[in-house]
Formats: C-alpha cells, sequence, structure tokens
C-alpha cells in the first residue's frame, strides 16, 4: 500500500487557514452540542476534511467527538489525523465499573503485535501501528489503577482492562 | 446527525482500477455489504451498536465485481474502472 500513496506533505495553505476551514466545518457546534442535549442523544462526531497533496488525491480527516457523561457533563474529545502530523489519535472511550476501568479504542488498519501501553499515574500512554498508520494517545484515565493493563485486539477494536488501585 | 462513528475514507487512482480503504472498526467481513453503482460506492455494515453507512463518490465508472479484503477494521475495495 505505502508505495502507492501520495508523498507529499506539503502544505497547499497555511496551518491557520486550513484550521480556519475547519472551524467552519465546525461552526454550528454549539449549536449541535445544546440540539443534542435537548435530543437526549449521548454521542456525536463532527468532522472536516484535510488535504495533503495539491491534486486533492488525499484527503485527512480530523473531527471532534462529544459524548455525555453520567454526570451530564459533556466531554469532548478529538480524534482524527492532523494536517501536520502522520499520527493520528484514535476515538477512545473510558468506562467506569466500580473495581475496574474498560478502556475502547479504535486502531483500524494495526498489528496488535505494534500496539503498546504504558501506565504513568492516571494516565495510559498508548502507542500503535508503523508506517503509515500509526496512533498516539495519552489517555486520562480519571483513577489509579493497579496491576498490567490486560488488551485484547480485534477487528481494530482495542480493549483494555484495568483494575483500580 | 447520523449514528455511527465516522471514519476515514481514502481512494487511490491506479490506473486501471481503483482501490478504496475503508475504516470500519469493530465489525466483522459478515456484516459488511458493498454494493457498486456506476460511478458509486455504498457500504453498509452493521454489527449490534456500530452501524456504518458510506456513500463513496468514485468520480469514475466502474465495471466487474469489487474485490473485498478486510483485516484488522480496514476493509480494501479493488474495482476495475469501465
Amino acid at each position: 500500500m505505502e508505495k502507492k500513496k501520495v508523498k507529499n506533505n506539503e502544505p497547499i495553505l497555511d496551518f491557520g487557514l486550513k484550521f480556519g476551514g475547519i472551524l467552519t466545518e465546525l461552526g454550528n457546534f454549539t449549536q449541535d452540542i445544546t440540539k443534542m442535549v435537548e435530543e437526549g442523544k449521548t454521542e456525536m462526531n463532527r468532522t472536516g476534511e484535510i488535504s495533503f497533496d495539491k491534486s486533492q488525491k488525499r484527503k485527512g480527516m480530523y473531527g471532534i467527538s462529544v459524548r455525555m457523561g453520567g454526570d451530564g457533563m459533556p466531554r469532548v474529545d478529538t480524534f482524527g489525523r492532523r494536517p501536520e502530523s502522520e499520527t493520528r489519535e484514535p476515538i477512545v472511550d473510558v468506562f467506569d465499573e466500580a473495581d475496574r476501568l474498560q478502556v475502547i479504542v479504535e486502531l483500524p488498519g494495526v498489528e496488535e503485535k505494534d500496539i503498546s501501553l504504558e501506565l504513568k499515574d492516571r494516565t495510559l500512554i498508548l502507542t500503535a501501528g508503523k508506517g503509515e498508520r500509526k496512533y498516539r494517545k495519552e489517555i486520562d484515565l480519571g483513577a489509579t489503577v493497579k496491576g498490567e493493563p490486560k488488551k485484547q485486539y480485534k477487528n481494530g477494536i482495542l480493549e483494555i482492562n484495568l483494575k483500580k488501585a | 446527525m447520523q449514528s455511527g462513528t465516522l471514519s476515514g475514507v481514502d481512494i487511490f487512482d491506479e490506473t486501471d482500477r481503483l482501490q478504496v480503504i475503508v475504516e470500519l472498526p469493530g465489525v466483522s467481513k459478515e456484516d459488511i455489504s458493498v454494493n457498486v453503482k456506476a460511478n458509486a460506492l455504498k457500504i453498509v455494515a452493521m454489527a449490534g451498536a456500530r452501524q456504518y453507512h458510506r456513500h463513496i463518490d468514485l468520480g469514475v465508472p466502474v465495471k466487474g465485481e469489487p474485490e473485498i479484503h478486510y483485516n484488522n477494521g480496514v476493509l480494501e475495495i479493488m474495482l476495475g474502472k469501465a
């Protein structure tokens, strides 16, 4: 797959303009959140497209994911591929389940052996993939954990189980 | 807002064929259906709460049966140009 990819990261526009475009796409975000609350939805994603090369053949995607927490507070996360980097931020969900935490990460296109996890206090640092598909995310667990994280990867979804300290 | 997770789509133009890469994490190969109609590709994948509906404009007409591979949450479709 690598050989076919158009390898030209030279920006067509400067980042300011690029992000300006994204912000236009994401423009009615506040309104959307209000609507989401009204309709009782718990999850919403908004995305914008980013062009990587002049021919517009390669496009990136960058978005914002909003999820309602049990406390009624919206959690806003970014995901997608930043225009200045080949490393992407995956979509992550953290579930608090009494004595343990379950973390679900969308990591399409990587091999299980290329996934690594590192714990630093309440933060789980995830790096995955190689070559053209690379992911990295620092996940705030919101609780202290103990022991080794247990992981399971299937069909592009990584499931991590952690014991609370 | 449509339910389901949004994910990336890449289209690679290779002279006599098109390669389409679609990220569909969390489904099995059996859950995926691919339909080709003139210049467009319709992909539907449903696995419980995870539902994907993708309508992809290919830009050029295609012919023949699509060749499909699914591995680690990534769907790869090869299409012959008409």
